[in-house]
């Protein structure tokens, strides 16, 4: 390219220039058009999508769960409320170069401490944990220096386990620290106080609230009441449902919508009864600034509590059955796993359902720590063994022994047997409980004395299929706890397997052809014979009122319809009733049931000691089962205790608890005092 | 020729080098420094404050007769019935230690007071913080609660040699613990200051109270201290509860806005409540 000639114009003639502006302009004004369009575009024909766009952003619901019903036993006391618990949590992202700090600080102590070479590699992820630990803990001395007075000191300490686990599941959000902030305290609100005034504001540590489930009799009636477990959800379905109706009605999307947490029943009443226990969603449809901040309530709805639930159970008798199966039962002996239930004859309510190990329902509430979990589970206590333990109901069963006997014309109800010291079925000598034998012996003597060789002869005499027939007519083997109203479970933590066996069943399980030598077994309650001890406890209830089933309930309800499908009476003549209470009742006054006698109150019982295997060792199950008073039945129970070894026995290791009951159900003031 | 800039070079060098050694310095030296600007400007503050009331005594001194001897007698009057009310207060004492006793209470936490002269108060933080005139020599520490008659006003924040500065209830950095009146079950609320905004008379927030809670039908709940926390005495009154409550995030609470108790607008005098033993909060700080 040469350079332009002296003289040679530069810039362009004025022409060309003004053909260059109107190109410029001709640029500028299309732009201008095709932002003014764009403009007209967005404004009227998109005005609509752009406006619900911007309600979306802007628009926000928050779901707030409605608080759980209360769950009161009988007379009204509170067994489940809801409490606020207070937690301590520490911010990990502020305390960020303390921990660093002191991770070198470990670091160089380790290394002057062994002499170590700068070379030396330590384990990091070690070092920070303890940074972690020791750095947290300094701010909890803190609180607890912040907290103590002359009266009462407080130590709140770092949980490594704790942390971990936080870091592994809910890194991003703070650490609590102090879990329960009050725990144990008389008066939570001083501590509360106290950290708010003697605590400077340092943006580490804060108190957060929030609402649990509280159980204040602790471990008592754990395995019926059940738990919760923080959930996103306390009713998915409900949550739905709002979800869909506040989205159309306030045009919300997807991600405008918030969950406070709540909880969700896991076990027993909690969770059989979580939808009416958990009540109506509340929620506030907010407008948020650019920040995320709330500017303006658009629209509210309260929260509903959840429906209080009353249950069958009293306090007092739950509190003295739990009392007897525990450790206070005897301070010389270790307890021994077992389960207790009693029932209100007339309308079939469970006054008290007991199953021993148990476990706090409390320490369940948030997350539950592995330590806890896993002690609760080594002792056995997430198994409710009242409804779900399945055990030979041994000498028990002799009285369906003798009613299938006399009810089918086997044996009279009067007929003297001739009984010895054991009876040859096959080539087997089934035994007699002592070596010379009861010798001449009725219905009625049988059952106070528990006689094998009675039962074997009846037994054999009636046939399995009509000792089946009569087990199962007694309901031996119905599900329990069905709720009359709607057909659904009140609890369902219940056996399935219970077992009346038959000649059939015998063949299913590929154990070879029935003989009568298994009828003999199970004509004493053993062999493949299985039920609970609810299943015992209805069945006695059932007898009790001279009809063949109890429909039980753990709901109170005093306008029930007292009906169960299914029931008919039992079917004795008078003189074969007499006979029937008249065993029962000196069972107790003069027979195995001894430890049951309370003065002033005839109770008709019988006890039965079954074998078992406990860990691959024989051992004895101890029973007790029957109905007071005699005559006027109001109540029934069944005690079913897990001998260790073959030292426990029926009327001595089940018959107290069974007294215990009785008389928490005499006197419940006094066994509320005790 | 020499630009502007380069001519700046110098003392735009020697700024940014103070600003840095201003950045680095460690606490330590930036504290000494920050409580010698706090201790050289207290005598102004105080000669200022001295100032006033002798303009204000003057003020005084020029009233006639009359009004002066109308004084007298309003001040009579109001003496004589604050002797009887110490008689009623002395014999409530004495109830309330034979009770402790029969109870095994421990006693409460025992102050005493020294009234201070308010020496300073900046417009920009106007509805937080106040200086007053007494410091560390009259015994006052950190964390001590400042009242005005039964009325918390607020508490000391900084403590200098002669002069201390005063936290006010509307200050967003006061927390307190507190109690509703008309709250059958006596549950703890939180007193906590908040940013006020311009225009509007100095509100502080007052949350955790419980949603069972409603305030007694026709004058406004009062709220006062505690006196669990240990800091403050109970029974102090710290605002009026706003008849508005407001659910909070949580769901399991109300919150509400309190107006402070003591006529914090303009406040010449106060009293420092000096506990007899020291306090946690003092080493915590």
């Amino acid at each position: 390219m040469t350079d332009p000639s002296p003289g040679e114009e530069l810039v362009p003639s004025g022409r060309a220039n003004r053909r260059r502006i109107l190109q410029l302009a001709a640029i500028f004004a299309g732009a201008l058009l095709y932002v003014a369009g764009g403009l007209v575009f967005r404004q009227a024909v998109q005005h609509q999508a752009i406006e619900d766009q911007h309600e979306r952003q802007i628009r926000h619901a928050i779901l707030i769960p409605g608080s759980r019903g209360r769950i009161h036993d009988r007379n009204g006391f509170v067994l489940v409320d809801n409490k606020v618990r207070w937690s301590v949590t520490v911010d990990l992202g502020k305390l960020r170069p303390q921990i660093i700090r002191e991770q070198r600080r470990l670091l160089a102590a380790e290394r002057s401490a062994w002499r170590l070479p700068e070379a030396y590699r330590p384990d990091y992820d070690r070092l920070r944990d303890q940074a972690r630990v020791n750095v947290i803990q300094t701010h909890l001395d803190r609180v607890n220096r912040a907290l103590s007075t002359p009266r009462a000191q407080a130590d709140f300490r770092v949980s490594p386990v704790a942390l971990a686990r936080h870091l592994r599941e809910r890194r991003s959000s703070p650490f609590a620290a102090i879990e329960d902030l009050a725990l144990g305290e008389r008066n939570p609100g001083e501590r509360l106080a106290r950290f708010m005034e003697q605590l400077p504001d340092d943006g580490v540590l804060a108190l957060r609230s929030e609402v649990v489930r509280d159980y204040p009799e602790g471990s008592l009636a754990c395995h019926i009441l059940g738990h919760v477990r923080p959930s996103e959800s306390n009713d998915p379905e409900a949550e739905r449902d709002l979800r869909t109706m506040l989205a159309a009605e306030h045009n919300l999307g997807p991600s405008g919508f918030s969950v406070r947490p709540s909880a969700r029943g896991v076990k027993g009443v909690e969770a059989a009864y979580n939808r009416e226990l958990a009540g109506t969603h509340g929620y506030l449809i907010i407008e948020r600034n650019i920040a995320g901040e709330q500017r303006k309530v658009l629209a509210s709805r309260e929260p509903r509590q959840g429906a209080h639930i009353t249950l069958s159970l009293d306090r007092a008798i739950q509190r003295a059955a739990e009392r007897a199966l525990g450790p206070s039962a005897d301070p010389n002996m270790p307890p021994l796993p077992g389960s207790a239930v009693m029932v209100d004859v007339a309308t079939g309510e469970i006054l008290a359902l007991a199953s021993f190990p148990g476990f706090d329902p409390n320490k369940m509430t948030g997350r539950i720590s592995q330590e806890d979990y896993d002690e609760v589970d080594a002792a056995g206590g997430w198994f409710n063994r009242a409804t779900q333990g399945l055990y030979p109901p041994g000498s028990t069963f002799k009285i369906v022994t003798a009613l299938a006997g006399v009810r089918s014309g086997a044996v009279r109800h009067d007929e003297v047997l001739d009984c010895g010291p054991s009876l040859m079925v096959g080539n087997r000598a089934f035994p007699e409980h002592t070596p010379e034998g009861y010798g001449p012996t009725d219905m009625e003597k049988m059952l106070i004395i528990s006689c094998n060789v009675w039962n074997y002869v009846v037994g054999l005499r009636t046939g399995i299929d009509r000792l089946a027939a009569e087990a199962r007519r007694l309901g031996l083997a119905e599900p329990l706890l069905i709720s009359s109203f709607d057909g659904r479970p009140e609890y369902a933590e219940t056996a399935k397997g219970m077992v009346i066996p038959t000649p059939e069943y015998k063949r299913r399980r590929g154990a070879g052809e029935w003989s009568p030598g298994d009828t003999a077994n199970t004509s004493i309650g053993q062999g493949y014979l299985l039920t609970t001890p609810l299943h015992m406890a209805a069945m006695m209830a059932s007898i009790a009122k001279g009809r063949t089933r109890t429909n039980l309930t753990l709901i109170h309800d005093p306008g029930r319809e007292l009906t169960h499908p299914g029931a008919e009476p039992l079917g004795l003549t008078a003189g074969q009733r007499r006979a029937l209470l008249d065993g029962l009742t000196r069972c107790v006054e003069e027979g195995t049931g001894g430890p049951m006698r309370i003065a002033g109150l005839s109770v008709a019982a019988k006890t039965g000691t079954s074998e078992y295997f406990n860990e691959g060792r024989k051992a004895h199950l101890a029973w007790a089962v029957g109905f007071a008073p005699a005559e006027k039945p109001r109540v029934a129970f069944a005690v079913c205790i897990e001998g260790e070894d073959m030292s426990s026995w029926g009327g001595a290791t089940a018959g107290p608890v069974a007294k215990a009951m009785l008389e928490a159900w005499l006197n419940p003031a006094g066994a509320e005092g005790r | 020729m020499e630009t502007p800039l380069r001519r700046l070079r110098g003392p735009l060098a020697a700024l940014a080098a103070l600003l840095l050694a201003w950045v680095l310095l460690p606490s330590l030296p930036r504290l000494f420094v920050r409580e010698s600007f706090a201790e050289f400007q207290a005598p102004a503050l105080v000669a200022l404050s001295r100032t006033r009331e002798l303009v204000r005594h003057l003020e005084l001194t020029n009233a006639d007769r009359e009004t002066l001897a109308a004084s007298g007698r309003d001040l009579a009057r109001a003496n004589a019935a604050l002797e009887l009310r110490v008689l009623s207060l002395e014999s409530l004492a004495s109830e309330n230690r034979r009770l402790r006793g029969m109870l095994a209470t421990p006693p409460p936490a025992e102050f005493r007071s020294v009234v201070a002269r308010v020496a300073a108060r900046e417009s920009s933080t106007w509805w937080s913080r106040l200086v007053i005139r007494r410091g560390r020599e009259d015994g006052v520490r950190l964390g001590c609660p400042v009242v005005l008659g039964d009325r918390v006003v607020g508490r000391v924040a900084a403590v200098h040699l002669n002069t201390s500065e005063v936290e006010l209830v509307t200050s967003p950095g006061f927390r307190c613990s507190a109690m509703l009146d008309g709250d059958e079950r006596r549950q703890v609320v939180f007193v906590t200051g908040a940013p006020n905004p311009p225009f509007v008379g100095p509100r502080a927030d007052v949350t955790h109270i419980p949603r069972e809670y409603f305030p007694p039908a026709g004058q406004p709940a009062v709220v006062r201290t505690t006196g669990l926390g240990g800091l403050y005495p109970p029974g102090l009154r710290l605002g009026t509860l706003e008849p508005v409550l407001t659910d909070a995030p949580e769901g399991a609470w109300k919150t509400g806005k309190m107006a402070p108790a003591a006529e914090l607008r303009n406040v010449a005098e106060v009293a420092v409540l000096i506990p007899t033993q020291p306090q946690p909060y003092e080493e915590l700080r």
